[in-house]
């Protein structure tokens, strides 16, 4: 591994979703969820993807971590290509990658423990892993987060919804990953929570140099956690910069509307245009 | 003149653990015309207290106190009352557009339901008033045809057709309870634009519940700062966020990432509040916030602090709030 090299490089990415055919015989149409989006991300940076809904942004996040397959474009991460690799070799890279989702209610089993939830990435990903040594993994990982060892033998109902969303990020540290792909992770959390949350990925990147493509709709949250940004729009990439430039100069003009709508104490509400 | 005006209302929910008290002593009023922003996180009763006020309670949910709306107690109303009342001169409009509405009913004829049910009129004449309503709020014929199905919109022409339900038959309280959470950025400044026209020119009250500070800041005359199920803070809106005196409201507006207009510095965080709102099963005899303020002293744990007064229209329920200007 050279680690010179992007973590993460994603080249021309182009992803067509088919829709339901208009007529029997006709070809059935497409949507262009990604159209030719490029990115690379660095051991220990963390860019984030905006947009709204319908932009591409969790196609993206899917795409990377192989969970889609492009019609066009190369997804390469720690120097190989995701695409080309046969499926046990992409098993293997995957302990490298790991996401965390939004909902933290929807995103872990009801019926498993939180000690078979956190582990089965493990399970999955690394074979031969000893008994004593995945309790001790399941341990330290539930205090990385904040959480206590003793919660491993708890249900994910005995929670709250930031608890919850530790313990997804516990789920998505025990392969000990290079990148971290959170999907709208801090999205369903109360603010003072969503502090907590934010701060802790925070902190996990400090100690672990951990890498995050953080996609958001919520720019002020991206203007705390990111060191880049981009900005999508309909599955192309309208701007891309350093999170306080782009921030204090938007260049493009939708990134100008979205920047604009953000509704901000201090600030009287001015009239929205749309968004050319 | 006093539109609506809540009086120690308490809402107590039966659980299988015994009764939850939900929310505590709840009082407000608001003016005719005025608008007041009800803030909190999840759970502090937010919700509960627009459902009170529509008569939407949950069945194993006991009320008391007094809802007074245009002079009548709410709470004392048999549900037949209410029924004339809700649509009709009280208004709601949710958070989660879809499910607000009928997926197997067209929009026109959502619309126009509380206008042949309230005010009696015929079809026709019902469905022509709503392509107005529709037209009004956004949703303009002929690019959308009365005859759509909510599917057939975004999510943010779908809260507009919610909209227009809810101003059919003229109402007098507009209860919108996080009305553009569900939303995309862009969308939501529109829709508060719309709820913004739409109360001045028709002179509604707006009772705006959110757990954005900004909104509440945009959108409000006054406000209502709520923590487990109880009224923390109230004032005009501005002369609260200028004081920001109790140490909740402090912490929310300090957590909140669009509070900061920078970028933090490395090594730097954000300022969370420590710790969980209590389970209300389980809350405590004294300030329901003590177990995580970082004010809390020896006095707030034997009773609950009284409401005190810091300025005309502005009191805070906390024995040491702060008395300095909130920081910029």
């Amino acid at each position: 591994m050279n680690s010179t090299a992007p973590l993460l490089q994603v080249e021309h990415l182009t992803l067509d979703y088919r829709l339901p055919r208009r007529r029997l015989f006709a070809p059935p149409p497409h949507h262009r969820a990604l159209d030719d989006v490029s990115l690379t991300l660095a051991r220990g940076e963390s860019l984030a993807v905006v947009g709204e809904s319908g932009s591409g942004k969790s196609t993206l996040a899917r795409t990377v971590l192989a969970l889609e397959r492009p019609q066009a474009g190369r997804v390469v991460l720690l120097g190989r290509d995701v695409f080309a690799l046969p499926a046990d070799e992409l098993r293997k890279l995957r302990r490298h990658a790991q996401m965390v989702f939004q909902d933290p209610y929807g995103s872990l089993d009801p019926r498993r423990k939180v000690g078979w939830i956190v582990a089965e990435p493990l399970d999955a990903l690394e074979q031969g892993v000893e008994s004593a040594e995945r309790r001790a993994r399941i341990a330290e990982t539930l205090q990385s987060v904040g959480l206590q060892s003793g919660d491993a033998d708890k249900f994910p109902h005995e929670f709250s919804g930031g608890q919850r969303q530790r313990i997804a990020i516990a789920r998505a540290l025990i392969t000990r990953p290079a990148l971290i792909v959170a999907d709208e992770a801090v999205s369903a959390l109360d603010v003072s929570v969503q502090a907590q949350v934010l701060n802790l990925l925070m902190d996990l990147r400090e100690r672990l140099g951990l890498s995050y493509l953080f996609i958001s709709h919520d720019l002020a949250v991206v203007r705390q956690v990111a060191d880049r940004v981009m900005v999508l729009r309909d599955g192309r990439v309208v701007e891309e910069g350093e999170v306080e430039g782009l921030f204090r100069a938007p260049q493009h003009p939708y990134t100008r509307a979205l920047l604009a709508a953000v509704p901000r104490i201090g600030v009287p509400r001015r009239r929205v245009t749309a968004a050319p | 003149m006093t539109l609506l005006s809540v009086r120690d209302l308490c809402v107590t929910l039966e659980t299988p653990e015994g009764p939850a008290p939900i929310l505590e002593d709840v009082g407000f009023d608001l003016a005719a015309g005025g608008s007041l922003g009800l803030v909190g996180e999840s759970g502090c009763g937010k919700s509960m207290t627009a459902l009170a006020v529509m008569g939407l309670l949950p069945e194993r949910a006991v009320a008391t106190g007094e809802i007074v709306f245009e002079g009548c107690n709410l709470l004392a109303l048999p549900e037949g009352a209410l029924c004339k009342l809700r649509g009709r001169r009280l208004a709601m409009v949710f958070q989660e557009p879809m499910t607000a509405l009928n997926p197997v009913k067209t929009i026109g004829a959502q619309v126009a339901e509380g206008l042949r049910w309230h005010l009696g009129l015929g079809r026709g004449e019902a469905e022509a008033r709503a392509v107005k309503l529709l037209d009004r709020v956004g949703v303009p014929r002929p690019r959308f045809a009365p005859g759509l199905y909510p599917h057939q919109l975004s999510g943010g022409q779908r809260q507009r057709v919610v909209i227009a339900m809810a101003l059919a038959c003229d109402p007098a309280l507009l209860i919108a309870d996080e009305p553009t959470t569900a939303l995309d950025v862009t969308s939501q400044a529109a829709i508060l634009d719309l709820l913004a026209e739409v109360a001045a020119e028709a002179g509604l009250a707006l009772l705006l519940i959110t757990h954005d500070l900004a909104v509440v800041w945009q959108n409000t005359r006054s406000m209502i700062v709520m923590y487990a199920g109880r009224v923390v803070e109230r004032g005009g809106t501005h002369e609260v966020f200028a004081r920001m005196a109790h140490p909740y409201s402090r912490g929310l507006f300090a957590a909140s990432p669009g509070a900061l207009d920078a970028v933090l510095p490395p090594g730097r965080r954000l300022a969370a509040i420590p710790g969980l709102v209590p389970d209300p099963l389980h809350r405590p005899a004294g300030c329901v916030f003590a177990g995580r303020c970082p004010r809390a002293a020896a006095d707030c744990l034997p009773a609950q602090p009284a409401e005190r007064r810091l300025a005309p229209g502005h009191a805070v329920a906390c024995l040491h709030p702060h008395l300095e200007a909130t920081p910029a």
